[in-house]
């Protein structure tokens, strides 16, 4: 209960913040007023946490002055002993000019600028660059301090791509958001912090590009996440099973990335990050089914080939459920749909086998997921055993053994391809636990229990809802003209529009009319 | 609670326009060029199909017009504004009879259908009953649910359709479709009614489209998605008397089905593509039953406003399962079809006429803004 | 139970309903294809015929896979008598371990005896269009002796004599064939009371079969009446327009002359409305290339190709003229295709004599028929002569 309170008061709070924000027109020159200098600059930025604001004296004039820069994307070493140390050793000499001096004689960096224009100032702090304000002066010294401490960043495990860019999120959730940061210098770009776990209060952040994201699906993200109670949550997934909007789904509800790019691409059309301290996988939301056929592949490639990729994993989606249930119902209930050649050497093939193919089917499914889950689990070095034992086991033995026909093998071996050609990996488990059901119902009603898994699958897909979007979307609600970014990939030039199904503030993309 | 405006239970002016050819397609895209050939000769039944479709287009503007007319209003309320309360309680309760008459008819085509063409020793009784428990289960789901099931399987529909017809151009004959007029005028009249027939549903935009949120666009819309359905009964009907001729054509059954099972696909991955055609073309009898299942519960709930939306759902499943098994045989399950499609065209007629006219009579005064 | 788990329950009802029997599950292994089914005459004992009927199942196992040739026959014949097809089908099934199967049923042979009989072709071929498992693309084959000798046959590089039927009469190259006729064809033409024509083919060896002609089934009486070989077929294939591959033999000056047909389309004209005394006049026009010829004639030069194509042009006229004389004389049947012409051009007065058109009245008969025929040589063959003989 007082945990409750206490977030209540926080989200009054942060209504009461949020419309005196957007009530108050900031100053966009830099006044005489050091306090104003202050607020205007965190205005401009949203006063995010990362933001630094060091104050100080300065000790033979008596003038208040302060040091600002964005940590985690800044070499703090150097702000300590290049300007800070330097700047209150130095300046009990001057009097008059004092600004000009600093810039000229005293401060240890090499790059240093002076400006009087609040954008070039957030700009050069969402760089990584520190601004040292004096009051009396209507001038900003900049300075080039871009660095910061992170650990090495490496390419992301689960998303591998051909072509784009290599780095992937780290555990520290600084580093995460600096990399977000390096992605998206737009003043706009928010950082929402939320507490969560009661016992082990770890930041989560929600990231989203003001003026784009609609925002009353912030206000929905942070209400939910405001209503998080647990104690501990040692990956994002705890946040994404406990925000989503039906628990009685095999869908993911919310995308799971490790990939930056992915997440300022996904801000950029207007939806919202979840970034949570201590695990690479970053959250984005709202998602649709289309969402996790897609991947960040889609972009770098010319836009024909990527076209081509994303209806080729539409096709794999399907092989993934129904290839399994299409055999079955030809084999078992509908040979006249089978070329008579062909037929005839299933026929064959078959003849032998004690099961129903249905039977056949659900036990070489059931072998390749005990398979697959033994490969991911063992250590990289003993998986490949793996491999070859599962390899010898399906392929030959059990051929041999005349306990499979060789052609459901070699069904089950096109789906499980097809299953992982899908790059969404929590998608292709649940297409891959429907697989079953499809073919149950194709073994008991053949063509005919297909097609109604195939409409009970429809039902539950329209019926579900990630943070109030339907899951089916941009097909049904029909969103015509975002389907050119979801069937195919138009060419970029033709994305000029936002996605409109995320019903953002500004839905133009890029400003054609600046060339 | 969401934070998006159309993820709330109003629905769009495009999705009525989904949604009459949703509910228009059903068993009669199978059987229609089979009833049609009996009456008129060759190809003439094209002049059947457009003269039958332009008064569907129509029927259907004026009743989203004057539907259109009563936003946020339930057919209940505006009607009994305009004809007073008995009869709008008798034609609620008819329309709601009516929607559960359809819904078990589908049921029972589908599970007559599919008994001939996919199975053999299967109960007719457990073909009916897995059909309609997924109906029930998308009913009981939220009502923009029903309509984006539309959006995903229409697209579906045409698609499949039209790659019959694709593959059906190297079977065409164009001897089959010549001489043309040579029907005499009974023969149009008869292929007219037959047609008009085929064109069912119109009754559902009494009780939908008040949900509408851009109510304006609604008529225009409705009758638009209506002239799709006109489209795809004509070219159908060309390709099939092309491809069998008009005597051949009228001792089918069901000619679309026949027509899947005459082409080949090349390649010949598949031979025999009926039965592939059939569970397909089984969305669209699926959607038909869906929605008109869900105007009986709507109509319901507005007569017994206390009763639970599931209650009702569950509650009428049994009566329309028995209704469906009531057709024992192909002919019964015809006689079904003729009586019900009388009704479903006649009821809208009957329905608008008196509140066009009273609405013509009560003018601005009762306007339910 | 809370709301959101309620939709669930007729999901829970719907696996307990399907999982509780699987009616109509047949592995495919358990089933015996019919690849083709032959019906002849068992005796005629004059009241009510008894049908032969031969059906060919596959045996999978005997056609092996491509790596692994299966060892044995790839097909059994079964032969019953009955006075049905259904009927005998059901008794046939008894001698058959696994359940009978015609969804890869592709082939019916006819023999000529039974198709002689009145009304019995469109009898026995009812059980194959009535049937919804059956496809509509069955080929439909008269035999000239007994049909189930042709079951029989069993050429070295087929191992199931119904795929190499079929395959003949997909692949002939002669302009004394027709295209292969489906059972969806011949349907339509009993329904609009259309006489029709059905291919012929005869046993020649233990491993072969000859695709002879064409049987020419009447309306009235609905039989077979007779069957076209030689110049009779190819005469009938030029007027109707369908002589799309063949080669016709002729003399030119003295020396033997052999055209391959490259196209052909054929166009009717009726010139007076006299329905007891219709004059009709079919313009063949073909295209056609030399193959061989044994002569020395520079046929590179345009007046010799000129000699050539009037040679052609009288062959066919001749061969077109030997066929109208046949059925319009001599059987008084047209499948010359006049009624199809008369249905979509003349319709009005093809209502008012339709159903006198080849039999009763028989105006047909008694209509006059002139030929034009137009042939062009396109390819005179790559060399103008292989020998200098007689220079």
């Amino acid at each position: 209960m007082a945990r409750r309170s206490i977030f209540n008061r926080m989200k009054t709070r942060n209504k009461i913040k949020q419309s005196q924000e957007q009530q108050e027109e900031f100053n966009t020159s830099i006044t005489k007023n050091l306090d104003d200098n202050l607020k205007s600059i965190k205005k401009m930025l949203g006063d995010p946490t990362d933001l630094v604001t060091r104050e100080l004296i300065i000790g033979g004039i008596e003038k208040r002055a302060a040091i600002i820069y964005i940590s985690g994307i800044t070499d703090e070493d150097l702000i300590n002993n290049n300007i800070l140390k330097v700047i209150q050793e130095n300046l009990m000499q001057y009097e008059t000019g004092i600004l000009d001096k600093i810039h000229s004689e005293v401060v240890a960096v090499t790059d240093t600028d002076k400006s009087n224009n609040l954008d070039d100032v957030s700009l050069a702090i969402l760089n990584g660059h520190t601004a040292f304000y004096l009051e009396g002066y209507e001038e900003v010294l900049l300075m080039g301090t871009t660095g910061g401490e992170s650990r090495s960043i490496e390419e992301p495990e689960s998303e591998t791509l051909v072509r784009g860019p290599r780095d992937g999120f780290v555990e520290s959730i600084f580093t995460n958001m600096a990399l977000i940061r390096r992605d998206i210098r737009d003043p706009n770009l928010r950082f929402k912090k939320h507490e969560v776990g009661k016992r082990s209060k770890q930041m989560v952040v929600v990231c989203y590009i003001e003026g784009i994201t609609n925002p009353d699906l912030v206000n929905e993200i942070n209400r939910r996440l405001a209503t998080m109670d647990i104690d501990f949550i040692s990956d994002s997934s705890f946040i994404e099973q406990w925000i989503e909007d039906s628990i009685y789904s095999p869908f993911p509800q919310i995308l799971d990335t490790e990939r930056p790019d992915s997440v300022s691409a996904s801000l950029i059309q207007g939806k919202v990050g979840i970034i949570v301290d201590g695990t690479p996988f970053a959250l984005i939301a709202p998602m649709s089914l289309s969402d996790g056929l897609a991947s960040p592949e889609d972009y770098t490639q010319r836009w024909m080939s990527a076209s081509l990729l994303r209806i080729l994993r539409f096709l794999a989606a399907f092989i993934a459920v129904f290839l399994p249930g299409l055999y079955v119902a030809f084999v078992s209930f509908h040979p006249g749909m089978i070329p008579s050649t062909l037929a005839y050497s299933i026929a064959a093939s078959r003849e032998g086998v004690p099961f129903p193919a249905a039977v056949e089917a659900i036990l070489l499914a059931i072998t390749f997921e005990i398979l697959h889950e033994a490969g991911v689990r063992l250590p990289k070095v003993i998986g490949q055993t793996i491999g070859i034992v599962g390899g010898l086991v399906i392929g030959e033995a059990a051929v041999s053994a005349g306990i499979v026909s060789p052609i459901m093998v070699i069904v089950t071996a096109l789906t499980a391809i097809a299953a992982f050609s899908i790059p969404t990996y929590s998608m292709s488990i649940a297409l891959r636990t429907f697989r079953f059901i499809v073919i149950i119902a194709s073994g008991a009603l053949g063509l005919y229990g297909l097609i109604l898994i195939y409409i009970m699958m429809n039902i539950h897909i329209v019926n579900l809802k990630s943070i109030g979007m339907p899951y089916s979307i941009p097909f049904g609600p029909l969103f015509l003209k975002d389907l050119k970014d979801v069937i195919i990939r138009a060419p970029f030039t033709k994305l000029t529009r936002r996605p409109k199904h995320l019903e953002p503030v500004d839905d133009v993309s890029k400003d054609t009319s600046i060339k | 609670m969401s934070p998006f405006k159309y993820a709330d239970e109003s629905i769009q002016s495009q999705d009525i326009m989904i949604a009459i050819p949703s509910v228009a397609i059903a068993v009669s895209i199978l059987d229609l060029p089979g009833i049609l050939a009996k009456s008129v000769r060759f190809a003439d039944g094209w002049i059947a199909i457009i003269i039958a479709g332009i008064l569907a287009v129509s029927l259907t503007w004026f009743v989203a017009k004057i539907v259109s007319k009563f936003p946020n209003q339930s057919f209940l309320s505006y009607s009994s504004s305009l004809l007073s309360k008995p009869v709008a309680y008798l034609l609620t309760l008819l329309f709601a009879i009516q929607g559960m008459m359809i819904a078990a008819y589908e049921v029972s085509s589908i599970s007559i259908i599919s008994k001939q063409y996919l199975f053999d020793t299967t109960p007719v009784e457990v073909i009916g009953l897995s059909f309609l428990l997924i109906v029930v289960y998308s009913v009981s789901g939220s009502r923009v649910g029903l309509f984006r099931l539309n959006a995903m399987f229409l697209p579906l529909i045409f698609l499949v359709t039209g790659l019959l017809i694709i593959f059906a151009i190297g079977f065409m004959k164009l001897d089959n479709v010549l001489p043309v007029f040579t029907t005499g005028i009974n023969g149009y009249v008869k292929g007219t009614i037959d047609s008009a027939l085929a064109y069912a549903g119109i009754g559902i935009l009494f009780f939908y489209i008040p949900l509408v949120k851009d109510i304006n666009k609604v008529p225009g819309r409705a009758a638009f998605g209506m002239s799709w359905v006109v489209l795809l009964y004509l070219l159908i009907y060309l390709v099939c008397i092309a491809v069998f001729g008009q005597a051949t054509t009228e001792v089918i059954r069901l000619p679309l089905i026949e027509l899947a099972k005459s082409i080949k696909i090349p390649g010949g991955f598949f031979e025999r593509m009926e039965s592939l055609f059939f569970v397909i073309w089984i969305t669209s009898i699926f959607t038909t039953a869906m929605m008109t299942y869900d105007v009986a519960v709507m109509a319901l709930q507005s007569i017994l406003p206390k009763l639970k939306k599931h209650t009702i759902v569950f509650g009428l499943s049994p009566l329309i399962y028995f209704i469906s098994t009531l057709p024992n045989n192909f002919l019964e399950n015809v006689k079904f079809e003729e009586y019900l499609a009388y009704t479903t065209s006649i009821l809208p007629v009957f329905v608008v006429i008196p509140l066009w006219i009273m609405y013509g009579i009560k003018g601005g005064k009762n306007r339910g803004q | 139970m809370d709301n959101k788990m309620l939709p669930i329950m007729p999901l829970l009802i719907f696996f307990l309903v399907t999982l509780s029997g699987c009616w109509d599950e047949v592995q495919i292994e358990e089933r015996a294809f019919l690849s083709a089914v032959a019906i002849d005459l068992a005796e005629d004992d004059g009241g009510k015929a008894i049908l032969e009927l031969t059906e060919q199942i596959i045996v999978p196992a005997g056609l092996g896979t491509i790596t692994e040739p299966g060892g044995g026959k790839a097909y059994r014949n079964i032969s019953r008598t009955g006075e049905g097809i259904f009927e005998t089908n059901r008794d046939i099934s008894r001698q058959e371990n696994r359940k009978m199967d015609v969804e890869h049923l592709d082939l019916v042979i006819i023999s000529k005896e039974l198709a002689e009989q009145e009304d019995m072709l469109a009898n026995v071929l009812d059980v194959f269009v009535r049937q919804e498992y059956m496809r509509r693309g069955i080929f439909i084959v008269v035999a000239d002796n007994k049909a189930k000798t042709l079951l029989n046959v069993e050429p070295e590089h087929v191992k199931i004599p119904a795929e190499y039927i079929t395959e003949i009469m997909e692949n002939a190259e002669s302009v004394a064939t027709m295209k292969p006729i489906q059972i969806g064809d011949v349907q339509e033409k009993l329904l609009i009371n259309r006489s029709f024509t059905v291919p012929l083919l005869t046993e020649v060896a233990d491993n072969s079969i000859y695709y002879q002609g064409i049987a020419v089934i009447a309306e009235k009486p609905n039989k077979l009446v007779d069957t076209l070989t030689g110049a009779d077929a190819k005469g009938r294939q030029f007027i109707t327009g369908g002589a799309q591959d063949g080669s016709v033999t002729t003399e030119v000056e003295g020396e033997q002359a052999t055209f391959e047909i490259t196209g052909s389309s054929s166009d009717y004209k009726l010139l007076n409305r006299d329905k007891n005394a219709l004059e009709f006049q079919v313009d063949i026009s073909l295209t056609a290339a030399i193959r061989e010829y044994f002569g020395t004639v520079d046929f590179y030069k345009e007046e010799n190709l000129k000699i050539f194509e009037q040679a052609f042009e009288k062959e066919v006229k001749k061969l077109s003229e030997i066929a109208v004389r046949k059925m319009k004389d001599e059987l008084q049947v047209d499948v010359l295709d006049f009624d199809k012409y008369l249905r979509i051009h003349h319709n009005k007065l093809w209502n008012e004599i339709k159903q006198d058109w080849d039999h009763g009245e028989n105006y047909f008969s008694e209509s006059k028929i002139t030929i034009n025929v137009k042939g062009t040589i396109t390819q005179p063959g790559t060399s103008v002569r292989v020998n200098s003989r007689g220079d």
